[in-house]
């Protein structure tokens, strides 16, 4: 016990809170205007029963406070200051992570306080509890600044109001400065000044675990999880195994080991160097790579690691191009083998220039995460099956992190609309079941109508749907044909359909699909179901009916949950946001390309050009892409990573649009340095299917997206300050360009929205076809 | 321009989904066929190296497409420049036959060729290798009535192939590749030199050292 005498000692009720802490002169800067900066108190308190993690940190402004209330927070910040904290530390250093009920009955009447007010109703009020904290940053007074600050931000995602330390304003601050001079020990050990916020973050550390980030140093995580530690690239531990030597065995460019070893170097400097240095590195990654293209193409083309990109001609540059990505992806595979993510990360970063736009807390956040796993996903849930969190925290731990495969089954679900995320799992029983009569309704609606089943409409649908069921993912074994006898080319299968021919010795693994011709007659049980999910969608959405890339959607889905009913609904939920991609007049592809070229013009204004200059500006390559969202161009796990966090519509419905741009500007240097044709563009862009990787882009995805976000912020902010001004010292003129007012295009707002955009075909024309 | 100067003849494939529209390229460039081609969404080309009359050097660049009309709309980009239009059915598909006509009609349409009288096309009714009794009944008579009559009566050179079994395909490529090289000679003499970008596209200079991009 301290020796202090701390008073009169009381039980608190549960509307009242112990101040454990409270920083007087912190203030909150709402507008630049130094009269409007609201004074409070940051507090650090905990109510009745709680634990470390309960502990709430708020911020109340002093003007919110009654003049008792005012007079017992003063007491508590100056009586900080010599304050022994080890004796508030309830229950010992070894729980202060795990959070053990700590509030001893009776408390000193002195710090007992109304419980902070969290409403907003107040403006300028805030109170979390520690456990909703995901990270702080901390910004140390300095010239530019003055005063310094703490970036608090939540788990949600959220980033509350930055508060700042007035403490030549601060009694506690300013008599614990003095104590520090007197001392003539003004720095700590890492030789910084004694400052409020320091003196806060050291108060929080004694509460609860606070990790610094090893990247962004200024960066605090509050209470990671392990999870975090281990999965968060960015806060892992360094890795110093060299990493350039295996692969210099493999690929004959002494320049790539100075790539590796500018990287190296670079690695734990770049995010707290000068800007320049960092350009610097991003350059020359690139720059070496370019400067191995000037060999003599013969000598190129006769690479065997060249010869490897294809077998078909291309066109030299084609080939350059493709080479330079094949270098880039070989260095990259490498790194990435080495566990050296935080390269690949910063590298990104650097290249996008996203310091100079995001702090260091937002980039944080753009890590990818571990999957989700059976059990995680469990423990999103109470005993009745209903969600306890909120959905937004669900979707962005999906968004970061994804699902591994067998919570898909369910998660799906949720995610594309059939189950309500507020259903308890009694309520999700009844939904499926009604769900599956719905469908076998829906199913009926053909199977008994033989009329309809002779229409040449009818007719033609069959026919496509079954020819592109059959050559949809046959790779994967739940779609090959059942094995059968082929000794003798004789033989009748047992539908009795004609022999089958003779299969040629190079492709013996086809001669189950040798009666493919005969498309009516599935053998494999889950295409056939396929087939009577796409024939009653055909129905179901009349208008619209199959056409050629819904199988492509369906089949990811089909495979999930293997379940017919199940299978048609959320298929039909997928494609209410995707119909705008197969409507007869194709608007909604166009509309889409040509938001995407506004987007590149916004972001990637070089690229942009250059590909005008290559008349690939109307992003062609784009459409297979965009039509099948990217099914085509990755591998089958991660098609299904990515449409699961693109359901997320986590930060915007049309963040597919981001994906795409991110990896035309994955590709940017490359691109510019080797193509010049349409036709030249097309190839490279189409032959990157199959070799895309799905973090990396995810990763740069997100900061074009906070990127284009904040841009878009920093525009209306001018713009509405040139209006302000435009209207006190010119009237009011609505002629915005002579204000300099930067409009930004509807198309552009659109990708912030979170809502579906949802394009309904209309109704077939008389005499028009499926096609 | 400078060095030895290819010639570079750019094909455009049409027809229905599931005719055989890939099939036949990929026999015909890289020898190669397989059941599992997936149906093709947007354009993508394979180019190969040929001679022609024995002593004619060009590279073909074959466009594939995909079948479904409603895709045609947005991806034209790639039909300028066009030196040949392979117009493909499905000899077991009647109505993939019926519908030549229209993927003709939106070709030129397209295109903007200069010739539309004379552009050269050439018809291919694929799958010959399927077994008879499943093939269009009458398919001569159906063939002759289309051309003559819907296609303008031209005499557009006609083959049967099967991209399966490599029947026919190296030789219908063979009158493409001539076919084409006609009507690129033809725009060259016409000052209307359109696919010139092209042939700069896979000029090779052997003793060019530049390779970074002037802009």
């Amino acid at each position: 016990m301290s020796a202090r005498n701390r008073g009169q000692r009381r039980t608190m009720s549960s509307t009242e809170v112990e101040l454990l802490y409270a920083k007087s002169k912190v203030y909150l800067h709402p507008t630049t205007s130094k009269k409007e900066n609201i004074a409070g108190f940051l507090t650090l308190s905990r109510g009745l029963n709680s634990t470390n993690t309960d502990i709430l940190l708020s911020f109340t402004p002093e003007n919110s406070l009654s003049k008792e209330e005012l007079r017992a927070y003063e007491t508590v910040d100056t009586e900080d200051v010599d304050l022994d904290l080890e004796t508030l530390k309830v229950g010992g250093k070894n729980n202060a992570t795990s959070g053990s009920i700590g509030t001893p009955a009776k408390v000193p009447e002195s710090r007992i306080v109304p419980k902070p007010s969290a409403s907003v109703l107040s403006g300028y009020s805030f109170s979390v509890t520690l456990a909703f904290i995901y990270s702080i940053q901390v910004r140390n007074p300095s010239t530019g600044y003055w005063y310094g600050s703490l970036v608090i931000n939540t788990k949600d995602g959220e980033k509350l109001p930055i508060v700042f330390f007035h403490d030549d304003e601060s009694p506690s601050s300013r008599s614990n400065q003095k104590l520090s001079n007197k001392r003539f020990d003004p720095f700590d050990e890492n030789g910084q000044l004694y400052w409020g916020g320091k003196d806060f973050m050291n108060v929080l550390g004694k509460f609860i675990n606070v990790e610094r980030s090893t990247v962004a140093t200024s960066v605090y995580l509050i209470n990671p999880e392990s999870n975090d530690l281990r999965n968060f690239a960015p806060f892992k531990v360094k890795d110093d195994k060299p990493s350039g030597d295996i692969k210099e065995e493999q690929f004959k460019l002494p320049s790539i080991n100075d790539v590796n070893k500018i990287l190296n170097t670079a690695k734990w400097k770049v995010l707290e160097t000068v800007a320049t240095f960092s350009a610097k590195t991003k350059t020359q990654v690139l720059d070496l790579i370019a400067d191995n293209a000037p060999l003599s193409l013969k000598q190129i083309m006769n690479k065997p690691e060249v010869q490897k990109i294809g077998d078909e001609f291309d066109s030299a540059r084609v080939y350059l191009a493709k080479w330079a990505q094949q270098v880039k992806e070989e260095a990259e595979e490498s790194r990435r083998k080495n566990l050296l993510h935080n390269d690949i990360y910063n590298k990104i970063n650097k290249e996008l220039g996203s310091n100079e736009l995001l702090t260091d807390e937002e980039i944080n956040q753009t890590s990818r995460r571990k999957a989700i796993t059976p059990q995680e996903w469990e423990s999103f849930f109470d005993y009745s099956g209903r969600l306890c969190f909120t959905v937004d925290e669900v979707k962005s731990r999906i968004f970061h992190g994804g699902l591994e495969d067998s919570v898909r089954k369910e998660a799906w679900l949720f995610l594309l609309g059939i189950y309500p995320w507020d259903s308890s799992a009694e309520e999700r029983v009844a939904l499926k079941k009604s769900y599956e009569t719905a469908y076998g309704e829906l199913k009926l609606r053909w199977m008994e109508d033989e009329e309809k089943r002779e229409t040449e409409f009818w007719k033609d649908q069959k026919h496509r749907i079954e020819k592109d069921i059959n050559r949809t993912d046959r790779h994967l074994p739940i779609f090959q044909n059942p094995r059968k006898k082929t000794s003798s080319t004789n033989s009748t299968n047992e539908d009795g359909a004609a022999p089958s021919r003779e299969s040629s010795p190079e492709t013996p693994d086809e001669e189950d699909l040798d009666d493919e011709f005969n498309i009516s007659n599935i053998r494999n049980p889950h295409l056939y179901i396929m087939r009577e999910i796409l024939l009653t969608y055909n129905e179901y959405n009349v208008n619209l009916g199959y056409v050629q890339g819904m199988t492509d959607l369906l089949s990811p889905l089909y495979v999930t949950f293997q379940d017919e009913s199940l299978s048609f609904w959320a298929f039909s939920k997928f494609m209410e946001r995707m119909e705008r991609n197969f409507v007869r007049d194709q608007s909604g592809m166009k509309r889409q390309m040509s938001t995407l070229n506004k987007l590149l013009q916004f972001m990637l204004p070089n690229l942009y050009k250059h590909l005008e200059k290559c008349d690939s500006n109307d992003l062609f390559f784009f459409f297979r892409m965009l039509l099948v969202m990217f099914k085509r161009e990755l591998e089958w796990d991660q098609v299904l990573r990515l449409w699961e966090i693109l359901w997320t519509d986590y930060y915007s419905s049309q963040f597919h649009l981001f994906f795409a741009l991110a990896i035309l500007s994955d590709n940017e240097r490359i691109i510019m340095q080797n193509l010049r044709q349409f036709d030249e563009v097309l190839k490279y862009m189409n032959d990157l299917s199959m070799k895309l990787h799905l973090d990396p882009l995810l990763i740069r995805s997100e900061l074009l997206f906070l990127k284009f976000k904040r841009m878009i912020d920093i525009i209306d902010r001018e713009n509405s300050l040139k209006r302000i001004n435009s209207d006190v010292y010119e009237g009011s003129s609505s002629d915005s360009s002579k204000n300099g007012i930067i409009e930004v295009s509807e198309e552009l707002r659109e990708l912030v929205r979170k809502d579906l955009i949802v394009q309904k075909e209309v109704p077939r024309p008389e005499g028009v076809g499926g096609g | 321009m400078s060095g030895r100067k290819k010639t570079l003849l750019k094909v455009i494939i049409l027809g229905d989904s599931g005719v055989g529209k890939t099939s036949l390229m990929q026999q015909f460039v890289n020898n190669k066929f397989s059941h599992q081609y997936k149906a093709t969404i947007g354009a993508d080309f394979l180019t190969k190296e040929i001679t022609i009359d024995s002593n004619k050097q060009v590279t073909l660049q074959i466009w594939d497409t995909a079948g479904q009309e409603r895709f045609q709309s947005l991806g034209v980009a790639f039909y300028r420049g066009a030196d040949c239009c392979v117009l493909c059915y499905d000899v077991t598909n009647e109505k993939s036959l019926n519908n030549l006509t229209s993927w003709k009609d939106e070709f030129l349409v397209q295109s903007n060729v200069s010739n539309p009288q004379d552009f050269p096309f050439i018809i291919i009714g694929n799958k010959i290798d399927v077994d008879d009794s499943k093939k269009i009944p009458s398919l001569q008579k159906k063939l002759q009535n289309i051309t003559n009559n819907q296609l303008g009566g031209l005499n557009y050179p006609v083959f049967e192939t099967s991209a399966k079994d490599a029947i026919n395909v190296e030789s219908a490529f063979e009158v493409i590749a001539k076919m084409a090289l006609q009507q690129e000679e033809l725009n060259d003499a016409n000052g209307n030199d359109v696919s010139d970008d092209y042939n700069d596209a896979i000029n090779i200079h052997l003793e060019s050292e530049s390779s970074g991009c002037a802009c």
